[in-house]
């Protein structure tokens, strides 16, 4: 591919770099002139965490090629406000709390600005108008929007100020700053793709188009004698143990024999750059033989159902049995029968997973984002072979996680590349890699059959759940259980009967996310609750008001609660300024 | 036409993993210039738990926040502080830390009372300095206190660790027992429009109340409550992984729908305190109890609208023309 020397003038400062037509922006800027404080969400324009400005316009800088920028004025976060210099924009969102993991919020910034330069009384539909490119998961957009028009005012020579009423002395109940919001709000802060180490290589992973097949051979030979790839390896390689697993061990790095789901890792390449890489991905030769994939769990919990592993496919059934539970239903006035169902759901944080590993002086160093550096740092020992003290992993600032950054991604497979080459050895998700390897909120099935007395209180309560677990474990008997626990939501009630099934199949994994098995089930007592209270002439807050938890009351699982049950409290408080006449009571 | 309605769920949550042991640990070096480290390796993956537990380690050794210093991303300096999952680390690893605190601090009194020729129940530690109780121009800075611990050879550091109180597992046969030590409350009304016309929902406004035990960083809790109804507005409205024969046909943001700017109104979140005596200084996690009951406030929102009740998630506009549709047909009927 032909290079061309273009000038690029970023942030004032004119500087020449030799692109090819088909560079990017974003990688004129990370790669060329190491400015990384735009970040690759998608690489498709579509998440906005790219964005910088082109002649005072915000532009998805993934998409926009480097070439078209010449001559042309670009701005980046580093280019409008440092530590000493900062932007009123960047010091809103930090004295306005708009900041959590801070993947986002360069691009968010710099929408900001161009919005504000050009209107310096934007209304908040204007605000939310002007940042709907950027793509936020972590604050749902309330605290950004605010810091925005605080900025705007603040731009305008008024004075902002906090009313926010705070204790004279000690630490706990002050809002006070978070720690690493500066480097935030500057692009400063180093998230694992924003590093790069001396002499690094890249690492790909190659992976199964087939939901269940019998890997018969995998031939890395045409990848090893490609130039510039440095390894290719597959199961037979890995020194250690290859089956992880938060709960249970089931699951290989590298297949062996028996792919499991779409995505599935088979090998892994390591290169001198991201094309090699793919390039050397694209020479291995895998021959399988496909097998009957079972994806649905009512199916999968048959006798003759395809076996997903040989322990067969129930995985985990969780019973919880209070009371009696045909007394409960006799002593019912009103019963309620509902099926639900719920999606799967991916956790979209907005930094795909990464990870860089290095072996120094016999240990191993992987830097990543995390939610779990001690259970990573247990399981790529254990893959290495190593003692748990010569592994070291070192959390950089994680874009978002909400479940699934617990599990190992990226780090056991840059880790094994440096472990064989020596060198530091770098992987990097895509965002389509993200979503299609990465555990899901789980799809739930669900019956539930609630019985009441003609005053609104429960007496019976049978549920049945049924998990579509996916491929391998994660943390689905967790789910499920804090699921059968939480089955009925905060109310008292003297019979509870639940069954709940967790069961593998050949879909994509169900893992931890957000409510961890919660979020499912609400939709289902809570439309029953409103149903009971229908029936029962009572409004919805009376119907709740009678059923809460409160100091003496015995949960699903029979446990008395004695303190700190805030549940009536913030009924009251929420219908106190949401609900008019819910003081009322009955309807 | 659009129609209004407004729905309320209720949720709670246990605090930690499901009946099971989930440890944290915690190191602090009272240095000597009177500022202190805390190692705990509790994940800060943007939530803020590092900013928290400076907050709690600073007001437990009665120093000023911006005393203290948080390493909690590297497994060779931070020890385990187990997984950041379950809304555990306030109230784990917050435990950890205030424990660490108090053995730290406990040293730093007995010198301070050696100083002030008092007993150590009658001092007390706050704004850096050590104080008699009864008589606040009586005191000795903590660096002070540190330079003469120093001298006699004695550094000032606490080790401190937690698991919540949930004795045992639960019973395999009839899932009773405790599960968890501590439970987060919390209620939500969404008010929503519904366009009969083609079964679009807009979400309106929305009202989160969260029991916290003892807020830690009231601005920080409101952005988990803010973010997690965020994230449950997209659960019940468009968010799906749409598979089939094991393939995710949706796998970018193009087909993959998360919230914008413009899916979630402005979000009024409400903290309660009712203290939880287990939890540091009364706190209880945060992180997830949002997100659990939004979708039911919003499918309970729809049914007031418009009085269909949709019972798979998400709730698409496509769910709820179908529903209307039928409801209409159903009523036409003789």
């Amino acid at each position: 591919m032909s290079m061309r020397s273009i000038s690029l003038n970023v942030n004032g400062v004119v500087k020449d770099i030799s692109v090819s037509e088909d560079t990017v922006l974003l990688d004129a800027l990370r790669d060329h002139l190491g400015l990384t404080g735009a970040k690759r969400g998608c690489g498709k324009g579509e998440c906005g965490a790219c964005t910088v400005l082109v002649d005072n316009l915000p532009v998805m800088s993934c998409i926009y090629p480097a070439i078209k920028a010449e001559g042309r004025s670009i701005v980046t976060i580093e280019g409008i406000g440092d530590d000493r210099t900062i932007h009123p924009v960047q010091k809103q969102f930090i004295e306005k709390g708009a900041v959590q993991c801070g993947f986002c919020t360069p691009g968010l910034i710099l929408s900001s600005k161009a919005l504000l330069d050009r209107k310096p009384h934007p209304d908040e539909r204007e605000i939310r108008v002007a940042i709907s490119g950027n793509l936020c998961r972590c604050t749902g957009y309330t605290k950004v929007v605010e810091a925005i028009g605080a900025a705007a005012s603040e731009l305008r020579g008024q004075v902002v100020s906090s009313y926010r009423r705070e204790p004279k002395t000690g630490s706990i109940g002050r809002s006070i700053t978070r720690v690493d919001s500066l480097p935030k709000v500057t692009g400063k802060a180093v998230f694992t793709d924003d590093m790069s180490l001396p002499n690094m290589l890249f690492a790909g992973v190659l992976r199964s188009p087939y939901p269940s097949a019998r890997i018969n051979s995998i031939d890395c030979s045409g990848a090893l004698s490609h130039p510039g790839v440095r390894a290719a390896l597959t199961a037979k390689d890995i020194p250690g143990s290859n089956r992880f697993g938060i709960i249970v061990k089931d699951q290989p790095y590298l297949v062996e024999e028996r792919v499991r789901f779409v995505g599935e890792p088979l090998a892994v390449v390591a290169a001198e750059t991201r094309e090699l890489v793919k390039e050397g991905l694209n020479k291995i030769r895998v021959d399988y033989t496909e097998l009957p994939a079972v994806f649905v769990p009512e199916e999968a919990m048959k006798p003759n159902a395809p076996r997903v592993h040989d322990t067969g496919n129930i995985l985990h059934h969780r019973k919880i049995r209070k009371g009696n539970i045909e007394e409960g239903f006799a002593k019912a006035d009103i019963i309620i029968e509902k099926t639900f169902t719920s999606q799967t759901v991916e956790h979209a944080y907005i930094e795909p997973e990464a990870a860089l590993a290095h072996m120094d002086h016999g240990q191993m160093i992987v830097y990543c984002c995390s939610q779990a550096p001690h259970y990573y740092r247990n399981e790529i020992a254990s893959m290495l072979a190593f003692p748990i003290n010569k592994v070291r992993i070192v959390r950089l600032a994680t874009g978002g996680g909400f479940g699934a950054k617990i599990e190992l991604t990226a780090q056991p497979y840059a880790a094994l590349c440096s472990y064989f080459t020596g060198r530091p050895v770098k992987y990097v998700f895509t965002r389509e890699e993200s979503v299609i390897t990465s555990t899901k909120r789980h799809a739930f099935n669900l019956h539930y059959k609630l019985g009441a007395t003609k005053e609104g209180k429960l007496t019976a309560a049978r549920v049945t759940i049924i998990s579509n677990g996916g491929a391998y474990a994660s943390y689905g008997p967790a789910v499920l259980t804090r699921s059968a626990t939480m089955a009925i939501g905060p109310y008292e009630c003297p019979h509870v009967h639940v069954d709940a099934y967790e069961v593998y199949t050949n879909y994509p994994i169900g893992g931890a996310m957000r409510g961890f098995g919660a979020p499912q089930m609400a939709p289902c007592h809570e439309a029953i609750m409103d149903e009971i209270g229908r029936r029962c002439g009572l409004s919805p807050i009376e119907v709740r008001r009678r059923n809460l938890l409160r100091p003496g009351s015995s949960t699903t699982t029979n446990q008395v609660l004695e303190h700190g049950i805030g549940a009536l409290e913030t009924l009251k408080q929420t219908s106190g300024r949401a609900w008019p006449g819910s003081d009322r009571g009955a309807i | 036409m659009k129609k209004r309605g407004r729905g309320i769920a209720c949720t709670y949550f246990g605090m930690g993993n499901t009946a099971k042991a989930n440890p944290s640990i915690a190191f602090i070096e009272v240095c000597e210039d009177g500022t202190a480290i805390v190692r705990c390796g509790a994940s800060d993956i943007g939530q803020g738990s590092d900013t928290a537990l400076r907050q709690i380690a600073a007001h437990t050794l009665g120093i000023t926040p911006e005393r203290v210093t948080m390493v909690s991303n590297d497994t060779m300096v931070a020890p385990e502080a187990g997984v950041t999952s379950a809304s555990r680390q306030t109230y784990v690893s917050g435990n950890a830390i205030r424990l660490a605190a108090e053995q730290a601090k406990a040293v730093l009194l007995e010198e301070a009372a050696e100083c002030l020729k008092y007993d150590p129940v009658d001092l007390e530690a706050r704004d850096d300095r050590i104080f008699l109780k009864e008589n606040q121009d009586a005191y000795v800075t903590i660096e002070d206190v540190c330079g003469r611990l120093r001298a006699k050879g004695i550094l000032v550091a606490g080790t401190g660790t937690f698991t919540p109180p949930t004795p045992e597992a639960l019973d395999p046969e009839t899932g009773l027992g405790v599960p968890y030590g501590a439970y987060s409350y919390a209620t939500q009304i969404a008010e929503v429009e519904v366009d009969t016309e083609t079964g679009e929902v807009t979400v309106l406004s929305f009202t989160a109340a969260q029991d916290v035990g003892r807020a830690i960083n009231p601005t920080a809790i409101e952005g988990q409550i803010e973010g997690g109804v965020g994230q449950g507005i997209g659960y019940a409205l468009m968010e799906e992984v749409v598979v089939e024969n094991g393939v995710i046909l949706n796998p970018s943001f193009s087909d993959l729908l998360i919230p914008t700017a413009l899916d979630v109104p402005y979000i009024h979140s409400i903290i309660v305190e009712i203290p939880e005596p287990t939890g540091p200084f009364g706190a209880k996690g945060t992180g997830e109890p949002p997100t659990c009951p939004t979708a039911a406030a919003i499918i309970n929102a729809i049914y007031d609208a418009v009085g269909v009740h949709v019972t798979s998630t998400p709730v698409t506009a496509e769910k709820v023309y179908w529903a209307i549709k039928k409801k209409e047909s159903e009523e036409r009927r003789p």
